[in-house]
């Protein structure tokens, strides 16, 4: 009996020991939390440079692995959809003008000879979607400018910014919320505009579209530029599915996102977009 | 040698980390990526001697300081969520019945299941409360692809670590 109470007794300061210990330490770590950051990745970027691009490979090996025995399936597969696609080849063409057309006005357009920051991507934090790159407050880098690839498909935003490292949080993040426009074929058709929305695992959904607006499977979603931090005409992502909810008062779309954050080796920091 | 073993752990936490931000993002399926950092956090309680909390608080110490680091919360969130659930997990041991092995997989597999969704749903909890998520979401398919896939990987540590400790600490045997 005695031996218990005074195990009890010594077990109450010991837990207030370790609790005062205890904030006293995130206290602490908070006082240098930007500083203690930016010395773990700078410490740390080489080697997990090393891992990404293990990684890399090593995945690339695995599925190429994979799909070896896929392909004579996939090859007698190829050769139907061939022959499909030549059916819609003469539609094609007719598109293609229209593309073109979209495409000699996005070039024609001065906002998009842009200042750009070429960067690498060394980590990734799956629980808030974010990509950790290796340019940082010396290099110019500042929230919330965009961040795109050579495609100009767009990633996200500049989230967090260090010394010599930055975080990204990608558009496919819960929190991320970017105005788009979805392209439509019929030029003579009004606008559609809606938001798209990160479902936080790497995937997007469009929201807030009219119901008397139309939107189709393959649409494609460009930026609109009227949240402010995003340029326009920036490449999101292709329609998948839409959803038609009487009970709701607005469409939705699943969206096949353009960006893949695996890939992205090489991305750009937009250095000096402003808004109109 | 005990300060080995804490420089062991703290290496190995290191080690996870950078994999799990970097290689294992690679093989992400359907944008999942297995919390190793939070996996190897409960396989160093749950593997401990049930009376002590030394190697367990040290771990939960790291885990969190890397979950945190990793992250754009404030230091000390991940840190005294686990710290609070490596607790939990020892007081949940003690009270269950013993058995004639030391770390029963009976006892893991719904214990990992009930502290990994305890986690994440306190972990949304606390970033909406910090005002650092706008968005409070429950668990939806992907969570439960994202629960099954780290208790696969929890699962295969759990049979090596089995091995270690058998060989690390013999069990006196009468029959």
């Amino acid at each position: 009996m005695d031996v218990f109470l005074n195990k009890k007794r010594i077990a109450l300061p010991k837990f207030l020991i370790g609790i005062v210990f205890l904030l006293i330490l995130v206290a602490g770590l908070n006082l240098f939390a930007q500083n203690l950051r930016n010395i773990f990745y700078s410490s740390s970027s080489p080697l997990q440079q090393k891992f990404w691009r293990a990684g890399e490979s090593a995945s690339g090996f695995i599925a190429s692995f994979l799909n070896a025995g896929k392909i004579s399936a996939e090859n007698f597969k190829l050769r139907e959809e061939n022959q499909a696609l030549l059916a819609k080849v003469s539609n094609l063409q007719e598109q293609q003008q229209l593309t073109e057309a979209i495409r000699g006005m996005i070039l024609s357009d001065p906002e998009r000879n842009f200042d750009l920051l070429a960067v690498e991507a060394i980590g990734f934090d799956t629980y808030q979607n974010s990509l950790l790159i290796n340019k940082g407050a010396l290099d110019g880098v500042s929230e919330n400018m965009a961040v795109i690839n050579a495609e100009k498909v767009l990633f996200g935003k500049v989230s967090e910014v260090y010394k010599n490292f930055s975080k990204i949080v990608l558009i496919s993040d819960k929190n991320s919320v970017v105005d788009v426009k979805i392209l439509n074929e019929d030029p003579m058709a009004p606008p559609v505009y809606g938001v798209i929305k990160g479902d936080g695992k790497l995937g997007l959904f469009l929201d807030l579209i009219p119901f008397n607006c139309e939107i189709n499977e393959n649409d494609t979603l460009v930026t609109s530029a009227l949240e402010g931090i995003f340029p326009k005409g920036l490449l999101v992502g292709r329609i998948t599915a839409c959803f038609k909810d009487d009970q709701k008062p607005f469409q939705q779309a699943k969206v096949q996102p353009f960006f893949d954050a695996k890939t992205a080796n090489k991305l750009f920091v937009i250095l000096d977009y402003k808004k109109e | 040698m005990s300060w080995v073993k804490y420089l062991a752990i703290l290496a190995s936490f290191y080690i996870i980390s950078l994999l799990q931000t970097s290689f294992f993002f690679q093989f992400a399926f359907l944008g999942i990526i297995p919390n190793l950092l939070f996996i190897f956090f409960f396989l160093f309680v749950f593997f401990e001697e049930y009376e002590n909390f030394d190697q367990g608080f040290f771990s939960a110490l790291i885990a969190g300081f890397f979950l945190d680091l990793l992250s754009n919360a404030y230091f000390g969130v991940s840190i005294i969520l686990l710290v609070f659930l490596g607790v939990l997990i020892k007081k949940i041991l003690l009270g269950l019945r013993e058995t004639d092995e030391r770390h029963p997989l009976e006892y893991f597999l719904p214990m990992f299941t009930v502290c990994f969704i305890a986690y994440a749903l306190s972990l949304n909890v606390v970033l909406k409360l910090l005002g650092l998520s706008d968005v409070f979401i429950g668990f939806d398919w992907k969570s439960v692809a994202e629960l099954f896939l780290n208790l696969l990987i929890a699962f295969a540590f759990f049979n090596l670590f089995k091995k270690f400790y058998r060989r690390e600490k013999p069990q006196l045997r009468l029959f």
